[in-house]
């Protein structure tokens, strides 16, 4: 648990007759990493003549699913957030090449060249709609000027454009040259003039020129004959012509997809195992008739590895292996399910180093804990727990990503209402400003406000005790890989000058006396302390281990990690005072209600005016909409009595006001906790850079087996 | 029987109330304007010059008087003439004794006297730095954040809800100082009712404490331009798919300086609360007070090294953005310049701890020396704050050395090298601050 998987190191010789069907046998299993082998005089293989065609395929399906996806009907709507549909996964079988091969080419001679020609359709439907609704926002600005569309353009004599212009003042200079009808839009400053201009063909340079200057652009409406009004009603009547043509070829694509669209979510799964099967080829060595595979396996599934790979080679398989270490052995964590979320926060920092610790055991404890101490307040930890529930059963049941986030902030919520209770905090502190102190009363063990000291004590005593045990951590890497040197220098040192320097520090200032004799002692441990820091004995011992120059800084370094411990203490108090402050405004809010009703008495009529003038003039816009049934709600309480309407108020402050301050405290008690893992405990002893196992295995995105012939996913 | 009435009658001609009165004399709250007024009736507040005047049985003004005003501590101050000049240089209770040639003619009268304002104003100075200055940093870093945001909706509208996201962050260090600007309000009982009167009872010792909790959450939140300097580039870099994560660690490394910023100042205000419930004594408060200013300065000022941190943060983002393998010594990088702010906050805790500024257990001094190492305070605070600020430097060199390693992993360890010669100013600020602080007795004594 507290170091990766054990790994040996593979090589496998195998008959290039076999090939295939171990390399099926080998992503089926996805137990082994695939390195480059590294072999010299040894060429690399090279992709098998079938490759090109495993990717054209593949291109070629993933468009008719696009085409066909048209037609999935999508969620819509708050509630399918919460709700969402699982995932299309086909049933599908393992089939050999050949089959999956034949299997793409007759379903795209089947549906290719119809599914183009459809989508061609539908594209063709879709920016005429796209076109014309364009069009209907310039014809409905002409409404005001009367003429017959299909006046525009250009004959032998005349030239007729309409359009837009910014500037009216050149057009009418050459007034005389011209024939102009316009209409003003928009405010002063932002002036739009509408117009329609017939024009000599002769004067046609000139009239030209003067739009340019007056900004001018052009309406395209050829093709359209009539009045404004009367093209209009034409362009609605080919808009629903054309969202009925849509409809229908939405009704054929749904049935389509119904027929086929399993088959090729499978083809497509399985075609890109087959091209991720040819991508692996270049990292294989290559004699004559045979193929040479490197990689690493872990070593419990070693047994079970070889006797596949050898019943897949038939005989002509030879397998060597050894016990893996190096820094280019891959990482593969070997943690209970439960640790699994708090993987992807060592991950996140860097993949630990093969042979070294592995810290996810340690930091999931400790993260929870201080994100509780950090955020320390039942009410907050029960809205994130809440959060984390969603997340975790809700949003993310079929997303990894949200379901590893859910159950991190789920436990995170969980240590918050434990340390909010031990701190006496529910939606800020239980004082007389918190209305929940009227139902909750009783004196928690440990108030933030009132035992700051005490608890920056816990907060630093907590930091020396895990920068200590990184320190331990550190002195374990050191002396199992027989680094002497470093040990003394990055660990030994620090044992000496951490209790002995606390001690003299102590007695310099006067904080504490001791026996003469312990003192003597703790200068003696100062003094080793120092020399080890140095570097010098380090070296002595073994001259891999470099000397010290920054052993000053170093000491610094040290007090700064144990110091930023504080921050615990900090957030701690930023939360609870933010919220009591939260709590202090609706309580000065609520005691100026009673003097209210003269001074806002008109303020529902208005809401309720400004509500219902909304409504009847923006009707169609959902959010606009949303905020004027608000507004009408909030107005028509006022109405029936004021101070109902300003509780009202102060509780929807309450809510929005304490769930923004929860999440915003939990994304600092979060990052601030993690923090603390990153830069104060790992500098201690953590070895990053590692590689990340990635096993050769299958991907399927769309389908799944059900008949997998033995094997288990 | 007669002997009796006898000692009576002698009983109340000694207490001595019944002949006369005392009248004060003294200018109007709130006016240029003069008024008398009984003692009973006066409001008498530390620091005010009155004249006190005593008026006998008969309506005479006797000049061959001699006063005797007595404090809680066992001060005497004594007086001659009529009407006599008087100041009180602390509040609380006083005992009054008029002698007219010898002869006891008023008091001993209980009088009262009050804090006055200047604490209140003081506290209501510091509540104005905390949400003032603090709001100015997270203005500019919101601004600079915003900047970085309108680049990214120009570019791609759907960015907005990431933009929005880092946005935010800089706006914590004004959620700080406004959380210190209500609690000084709420402790000072600003915000209940109270306010700039003659009565309003906050110790200027008090009011300094809070003076010094405002500056401290008030400066250090500057350092939110440097969390809008990075959570500029988290918006940039963010446009790189699974890449959010890490730039958020990134940006909320400089809001470090902030929270150190808001820990002193709450741990002041705790001493202030102290100060209000006269645990501490007025005149060691007071000295305690004008060392809190010190304090408050020295974390504030060294707060200003977040920019530092920003900008190093910032080229660590985008370093750890261009390859994610480089987020761990990226992380190294950024929290090199957060040292100067460490050094003001252990500058800090230990002025706090040893003079007992939280918990009136203080050590054992005269009101004198306890004001020399109050004003000795300020020493230290300018001393770790001011030096603090070279964590700018180091955070341009750490900015550079977090690029440099994306380029050529290998120049790791000379890139810190040259960052933490920056630091050694901050040391010596430290240096000098331990050195004063031994001076002052403070540590060692």
């Amino acid at each position: 648990m507290l170091f990766p998987s054990k790994m040996v190191e593979v090589e496998i010789l195998l008959h290039d007759s076999v090939k295939y069907d171990v390399l099926k046998t080998m992503q089926r299993k996805g137990f082994m990493h695939i390195t480059s082998h590294n072999i010299e005089d040894l060429d690399n293989a090279a992709p098998s003549k079938e490759a090109t065609r495993i990717v054209d395929y593949e291109f070629r399906i993933g468009k008719l699913m696009e085409i066909l996806n048209l037609a999935k009907k999508k969620p819509s709507g708050m509630l399918s957030i919460l709700n969402p549909p699982p995932p299309e996964r086909f049933p599908a079988e393992p089939r050999d090449r050949n089959e999956i091969l034949d299997d793409a080419s007759s379903i795209l001679e089947e549906l290719e060249e119809k599914l183009n020609y459809i989508y061609s359709r539908w594209e063709r439907i879709s920016s005429d709609i796209e076109k014309i609704n364009s069009q209907m926002e310039q014809v409905e600005l002409l409404k005001d000027i009367p003429f017959d569309l299909s006046y525009l353009g250009e004959g032998p004599y005349v030239y007729i454009v309409a359009g837009a212009a910014r500037n009216i003042e050149p057009l009418l200079k050459i007034r005389d040259d011209i024939a102009l009808w316009y209409t003003a839009k928009g405010k002063k400053k932002n002036m739009t003039y509408i117009l329609v201009l017939a024009a000599h063909m002769k004067d046609k340079k000139k009239v030209e020129s003067a739009l340019r200057f007056a900004g001018f652009s052009e309406f395209e409406l050829r093709g359209w004959e009539g009045a404004p009004e009367r093209v209009i009603e034409k362009m609605r009547e080919k808009l629903t012509q054309l969202g009925e043509e849509r409809e229908d070829i939405l009704k054929e694509l749904t049935k389509l997809r119904k027929k086929y669209y399993g088959r090729l979510a499978v083809l497509k799964d399985d075609l890109l195992n087959e091209r991720i099967k040819e991508e692996t080829h270049p990292k294989f060595g290559k004699t004559v008739y045979t193929t040479v595979i490197k990689g690493f396996i872990p070593k419990k599934d070693m047994d079970d590895a070889f006797k596949s790979i050898e019943r897949a080679g038939r005989g002509l398989v030879s397998i060597k292996w050894k016990d893996a270490e190096g820094d280019d052995v891959p990482v593969k964590y070997n943690n209970p399910r439960f640790l699994w979320p708090f993987q992807a926060l060592v991950d996140m920092y860097s993949t630990p180093k093969y042979g070294y610790i592995e810290p996810t055991v340690i930091i999931a404890p400790i993260f929870i804990a201080y994100f509780g101490l950090t955020l320390g307040d039942a009410g907050y930890g029960f809205i994130i727990a809440v959060l984390g529930y969603l997340l975790w059963f809700r949003i993310g049941k079929y997303d990894w990503t949200n379901r590893t986030l859910g159950k991190i902030l789920f436990v995170s919520g969980i240590s918050a209402i434990i340390f909010g209770i031990i701190q006496g905090g529910i939606f800020g502190p239980l004082d007389s400003n918190n209305p929940l102190s009227r139902f909750i009363s009783y004196e928690p063990l440990l108030d933030p406000m009132k035992n700051a000291v005490y608890l920056l004590t816990i907060a630093l005593v907590v930091g020396i005790a895990q920068i200590s045990l990184g320190l331990i951590l550190g002195a374990y890497h050191h002396l199992k890989h027989k680094n002497y040197g470093d040990f003394l220098t990055s660990e030994l040192s620090w044992f000496f000058l951490l209790p002995s320097g606390g001690l003299v520090i102590g007695l310099m200032f006067n904080w504490w006396t001791v026996e003469s004799n312990i003192a003597t002692l703790a200068w003696i441990g100062v003094i080793i302390g120092l020399v080890l820091l140095t570097g010098v004995p380090g070296h002595l011992v073994d001259r891999k281990s470099d000397y010290n120059p920054m052993a000053f800084f170093d000491i610094t370094g040290m007090v700064g990690d144990w110091l930023s411990f504080s921050r615990l203490l900090a957030l701690d108090l930023g939360t609870s005072g933010i919220a009591l402050t939260i709590n202090l405004f609706a309580g000065i809010m609520s005691g100026m209600i009673t003097s209210a009703g003269s001074m806002v008495c008109c303020m529902p009529l208005i809401f309720v005016g400004i509500a219902m003038l909304a409504l009847v003039a923006k009707g169609k816009d959902k959010k606009k909409t949303g905020i004027a049934l608000f507004l009408l709600v909030f107005g028509l309480v006022g109405m029936v009595s004021i101070q109902a309407a300003l509780w009202l108020f102060i509780g929807i402050y309450m809510v929005v006001a304490h769930i923004g301050n929860a999440l915003l405290q939990s994304l600092g008690s979060l990052v601030h906790s993690l923090r603390l893992q990153y830069v104060e405990f790992f500098s201690k002893f953590y070895e990053g850079d590692g590689v990340k196992f990635m096993p050769f295995r299958e991907v399927r995105k769309n389908s799944k087996i059900v008949s997998s012939g033995g094997v288990k996913r | 029987m007669k002997k009796m009435l006898l000692v009576l009658l002698l009983l109340v001609l000694m207490s001595g109330s019944a002949f006369g009165a005392v009248d004060v004399k003294e200018g109007k709250w709130n006016s240029n304007e003069y008024q008398t007024s009984s003692l009973e009736d006066a409001t008498l507040v530390v620091g005010t010059d009155y004249i006190l005047e005593y008026v006998a049985e008969d309506e005479s003004i006797p000049s061959n008087v001699s006063w005797l005003i007595e404090g809680e501590d066992g001060s005497q101050m004594v007086y001659f003439g009529n009407p006599i000049r008087v100041s009180f240089p602390t509040s609380g209770d006083y005992n009054l004794t008029v002698k007219e040639n010898g002869t006891i003619v008023y008091g001993p009268e209980k009088i009262v006297v009050h804090e006055g304002p200047l604490g209140m104003a003081l506290a209501l100075i510091g509540a104005g730095i905390a949400v003032g200055a603090s709001g100015m940093g997270a203005a500019i870093g919101v601004g600079i954040a915003g900047a970085s945001g309108a680049a990214a909706i120009a570019e791609d509208k759907n960015r907005f809800r990431t933009a929005f996201i880092f946005q935010a962050f800089p706006q914590t260090q004004g959620i700080y100082g406004l959380l210190i600007g209500i609690l000084i309000l709420l402790y000072t009982g600003a915000l209940t009712g109270g306010g700039l009167t003659p009565t309003a009872d906050i110790p200027v010792g008090a009011g300094l404490m809070a003076l010094g909790a405002g500056l401290s959450v008030g400066i250090a939140g500057l350092s939110a331009i440097g969390q809008g300097i990075v959570a500029g580039t988290g918006i940039g870099v963010t446009k790189k798919q699974g890449t959010m994560g890490k730039a958020i660690v990134f940006t909320v490394l400089p809001e470090t300086q902030a929270i150190y910023g808001l820990l002193v100042a709450i741990l002041l205000l705790q001493g202030m609360a102290a100060i209000i419930k006269d645990t501490i004594p007025t005149s060691y408060a007071l000295a305690m007070g004008i060392a809190a200013i010190g304090v408050g300065l020295g974390m504030g000022l060294s707060g200003i090294t977040a920019i530092g941190q920003g900008i190093a943060a910032s080229s660590g983002s985008a370093a750890t953005a261009q390859n994610p393998r480089a987020f761990s010594s990226s992380i190294i990088f950024a929290v090199l310049p957060e040292t100067q702010s460490i050094y003001a906050l252990l500058a800090a805790i230990l002025v706090i701890m040893n003079l007992g500024l939280m918990t009136g257990v203080m050590p054992v001094m005269s009101a004198y020396q306890s004001m020399l190492v109050g004003i000795g305070v300020l020493g230290i605070g300018f001393s770790v704050g001011l030096a603090g600020i070279s964590g700018i430097g180091q955070g341009i060199t750490a900015g550079a050395g977090a690029a440099a390693y994306v380029k050529n992993p290998g120049t790791r360890t000379q890139s810190i090298i040259l960052s933490v010669m920056s630091e050694t100013y901050a040391i010596f600020g430290l240096l000098m601050a331990i050195l004063i602080m031994m001076a002052l007795h403070v540590l060692g004594g």
